[in-house]
């Protein structure tokens, strides 16, 4: 019983005084309240998944699995930089000072490790963008064809080249050249379908909040089968 | 033919786009010199009267009204003499931008009042000198030129602020050479009655080694020996080696990290004001507007009062423009050019009141002359020019220490016209209090639309079990899971469920775990592999009881174990990095990109791609959706995402909600309809009450 309701009596509960706190402001501080305490439990929850990632690379390096190697090297990683950041090893200000004080190798490891890395997979994103934009773009029918034509015309307006091939409007004046045909379709097409599916997911996140506060979708605590 | 034209294309709009990268720093590159070359002679043509006051310095000088301990050495004051110091500076002081905390930026730049003593009315003879400048005639007026000796120097003090939020003790941190320079500037004159007419009261001192030129006037010291975090007050102060002049000191600044790199183009904007706190003693105030005061009139009828519909700690401040405002009526743009508006912004301070008596006012922000966009919608059918200021920072209901008493902390409000240097102050606000309030009446329509949508989506699901059949249109991203589910069965590869990167707070990650449990029911039932990789902790966990539970009721619970769901990084980019490692290693036949995604969904379903599965992808964020239609064979836009629990289940408790949301958008749609007719007829017709109309409905939904 405890397993089911109890969980469902806390979904009620916060759910609606999330939702009155929108209105109300008296109980408007109860709401901010209650998002801390997720964050206070996800911290928790955040030892949980530690754990699974060393019992997981554990496990590899143990058996000897293929690509272990891998795994022996997150690992070392792991625990390097959780020893690292607990100890506050080089930290100017030793025990009392910030974790990621200037000068600390913890902050050593974030600016000259973690960000050059996390910026790597970031930069692939422009590759991606190209031989996607490469297979999306191919005027195959109708539709593809207009996707084509506003994405052209949207990074032609976007640069310089632009205006310099918009020939009847002149240089120095305003008027219907590419880069105000590129605006108008980013503000009036692109903004009215954005708005059309806004509309829509403001929709979907009303009922899917209802079903969980009201408890009729209760397959997220593994009670489908009641 | 065609088709290597339909290729060629994009690839050369790619190619464009980067050969404009050096157009786009050209034109920033112009944007930049159109702003250096603003001329700040534009205030001329507004400064006809000038006021019979004379400006003094603006320093109160060794009888300052601090206290003792706030200055450096008080022997040492006491033996020097302030008398005849001719240079006051207008000091700004702020966190500096772009660094990582630890550093405070102080500017100021110097005026010079009492060796030009150039004041309106005072006639300029044709040739020679006046008041030591030397002057040459041109066209528009003067240019004159002195060489001043004195070797001045700004001295600045910094004291850091207790607990109590009072600084302690300043401290000497710099002292910055600034005499010893050749001056140079235009003097304008009324060609007809020769008076001086710019500027009218003061000169800026030009110091040596000028700057760039944006920053000519601008002196300006980076203090970096401070603490991340702590609070200082800092006061500047000018001596030339004899004789020495404080200015207030300034308001707390604390340092902090600046995530971004500001641009420094925000230093063309206004200065604040020499002091930005004014003292509540009346014979200082007196004192204070008497060198502070501006030829422009002040802002009227300042009053304060509880602002509605909040849950309190914020104050709503009302004041009529100045009358010397001019832009609180719509001017062409030669008329600003020609009648430039003396008021560039308005200056708010607060004191806060005890006893009824109101302690020091200290500058809490600013608002910009003229009328907003906001304000000038207000206008379209009242006449009403109020401008208004929202003070935040208020204090909400607290006890006193000494009584145990609850009350409501009180401010009184000063609101000045400024011209980005001087002030002119208008007359206190009488004392308000910040309370809470029980309903947001602003937020009243939308309230009204929720509870029709929830009360709509609540009777269709009551109705369904009343046993009515509806029709549900078919979503083929949703029909084709089955069919992806089948096409792993049969290549005997593992299906890679991605539920987004954010946590379970989100609800489009509630909408994927859902998800994630019928889809695994239907795995479980082929025996084919999962693969969970998630990014939080709490997804993790909730993931492994909601699979556990379809295997066990498609009867495999044999086939179940934990590491299904595994967590892998919180980290954006180092989870792209796994799942992408997991992708091309174990080549999954089936991919479900399915919640809230942000940068890394194009790298996931482009690598997804590379491996020829077949990709299933639904987010509710608008900005990566094109990424997943161009890259996913099927993709759930928006709402289909949460609409695919209840047509996956085929559960007419939940099937009633998606017909309950077709009220909302029949309720949208009318909106949207009524909207463009209103605003039609309001914009074709003269009819005050048409536009009145329109008014009501679009403030009506803005709220939303």
């Amino acid at each position: 019983m405890l397993r089911r309701t109890l969980p469902l009596l806390i979904t009620f509960a916060v759910g609606f005084v999330l939702v009155i706190s929108k209105f109300i402001p008296k109980v408007e501080t109860l709401g901010e309240d209650f998002s801390i305490y997720f964050d206070i439990i996800a911290v928790f929850a955040f030892i949980l998944g530690g754990g699974n990632l060393v019992k997981i690379h554990g496990n590899k390096i143990y058996r000897r699995s293929e690509g272990w190697g891998y795994s022996l090297v997150c690992i070392i990683g792991f625990f390097a930089t959780l020893t690292i950041g607990l100890f506050k090893f080089g930290n100017p200000l030793g025990w009392t000072g910030n974790v990621v004080a200037e000068g600390s190798a913890f902050k050593g490891i974030y600016d000259f490790i973690f960000k050059p890395l996390g910026a790597t997979m970031f930069a692939l994103l422009a590759f991606y963008v190209a031989s996607a934009s490469y297979r999306a773009f191919r005027a195959k029918n109708a539709e593809a064809t207009v996707l084509l034509i506003a994405a052209f015309v949207i990074l032609l307006g976007r640069t310089f080249i632009g205006k310099m091939v918009s020939f009847w409007v002149p240089i120095d004046q305003a008027g219907p050249d590419i880069p105000s045909f590129a605006e108008w379709i980013m503000n009036v097409p692109n903004l009215a379908g954005q708005r059309a599916i806004m509309i829509g997911i403001a929709l979907g996140i009303v009922s899917t909040s209802l079903k969980l506060i009201l408890g009729i979708e209760r397959s997220y605590l593994g009670a489908d089968t009641e | 033919m065609k088709q290597n034209v339909a290729r060629a294309v994009p690839l050369l709009a790619l190619g464009l786009l980067l050969l404009s990268f050096p157009a786009q720093a050209h034109g920033l590159n112009a944007a930049w010199h159109a702003l250096v070359s603003q001329n700040p002679e534009m205030k001329a043509a507004a400064m006809e009267q000038t006021p019979e006051t004379e400006l003094l310095s603006i320093f109160p000088v060794v009888d300052e009204p601090e206290a003792a301990p706030a200055l450096p050495s008080p022997q040492e004051l006491a033996s020097v003499s302030a008398a005849g110091i001719p240079l006051f500076p207008v000091v700004e002081i702020a966190d500096n931008p772009g660094d990582a905390g630890k550093a405070v930026l102080i500017r100021w730049m110097l005026f010079e009042t009492s060796p030009v003593k150039l004041r309106g009315k005072e006639s300029v003879p044709d040739t020679g000198t006046f008041n030591g400048w030397a002057l040459t005639k041109g066209e528009d007026g003067y240019k004159a030129q002195r060489e001043d000796r004195t070797q001045w120097s700004v001295k600045i003090l910094r004291a850091q602020l207790g607990v109590d939020g009072l600084p302690g003790p300043f401290v000497e941190i710099e002292e910055v050479l600034v005499g010893g320079a050749v001056h140079k500037e235009e003097i304008r004159f009324n060609k007809d009655t020769k008076n001086v007419f710019w500027p009218d009261r003061n000169l800026r001192y030009n110091t040596p080694g000028e700057r760039m030129a944006r920053n000519r006037f601008w002196q300006e010291h980076v203090d970096a020996d401070v603490g991340d975090g702590a609070s200082y007050a800092y006061r500047l102060a000018v001596t030339d080696g004899e004789r020495i002049a404080y200015c207030y000191r300034s308001m707390p600044i604390q340092t902090g990290l600046n995530r971004y790199e500001y641009k420094r183009s925000y230093k063309f904007g206004p200065a604040s004001p020499a002091v930005n706190l004014i003292p509540a003693d009346p014979s200082a105030m007196s004192d204070f507007k008497s060198r502070l005061m501006a030829s422009f009139a002040p802002p009227t009828e300042i009053t304060a009062r509880d602002n509605p519909s909040d849950s309190g700690g914020a104050i709503l401040i009302e004041w009529l423009p100045s009358a010397d405002d001019l832009d609180v009526e719509i001017r062409s743009a030669e008329q600003k050019r020609t009648h430039p508006n003396p008021v560039t912004s308005y200056r708010i301070f607060r004191a806060e009141t005890r006893n009824g008596s109101a302690g020091d006012y200290i500058l809490i922000g600013s608002k910009s002359a003229g009328l907003d966009k906001n304000e000038r919608e207000a206008q379209r059918f009242e006449t009403i020019k109020k401008k208004n200021y929202i003070d935040d920072g208020a204090g909400r209901m607290r006890r006193d220490p000494e009584t145990g008493e609850k009350y409501v902390p009180q401010y009184s409000y000063l609101v000045t016209a400024s011209d980005g240097v001087l002030l002119s102050l208008g007359q206190p606000s009488t004392p308000a209090g910040a309370r809470t309030q029980w309903f947001d009446f602003d937020k009243l329509y939308f309230f009204i639309v929720a509870f029709i949508i929830s009360a709509a989506i609540i009777w269709f699901i009551q109705h369904i079990k009343a046993g009515k059949k509806l029709f549900i249109r078919k979503i083929a991203g949703l029909e084709a899971v089955d069919e992806a589910i089948g096409r792993a069965t049969e290549m005997g590869r593992p299906i890679l469920f991605i539920p987004g990167i954010m946590d379970m707070n989100d609800v489009q990650t509630v909408s994927a775990v859902i998800i994630l449990g019928r889809i695994a029911k239907t795995i479980a039932e082929y025996d084919t592999k999962l693969m969970v990789p998630t990014s939080k902790s709490l997804v993790m966990t909730t993931g492994r009881e909601t699979v556990k539970e379809a295997y066990l009721a498609a009867g495999r619970p044999d086939a179940y174990n934990d590491d299904i769901v595994t967590y892998l990084t919180d980290e954006q980019f180092g989870y792209v990095a796994g799942v992408n490692g997991i992708m091309v290693r174990e080549k999954p036949a089936t991919c479900l990109f399915l919640g809230a995604f942000f940068a890394e969904s194009l790298i996931l379903a482009e690598t997804g791609n590379s491996i020829g599965a077949i990709q299933i992808a639904g987010t509710a964020m608008p900005s990566q959706l094109p990424f997943f239609i161009a890259a996913c064979d099927y993709t759930l836009i928006g709402e289909e995402l949460f609409a695919a629990s209840a047509y996956l289940s085929n559960d007419p408790h939940q099937l009633g909600s998606l017909k309950g949301q077709d009220v909302g958008k029949l309720i949208a749609i009318i909106a949207i309809l009524s909207g463009a007719v209103l605003a039609t007829v309001a914009q074709l017709s003269s009819s005050v009450t048409m536009q009145k109309i329109f008014a009501f409905f679009e403030n009506m939904f803005s709220a939303i």
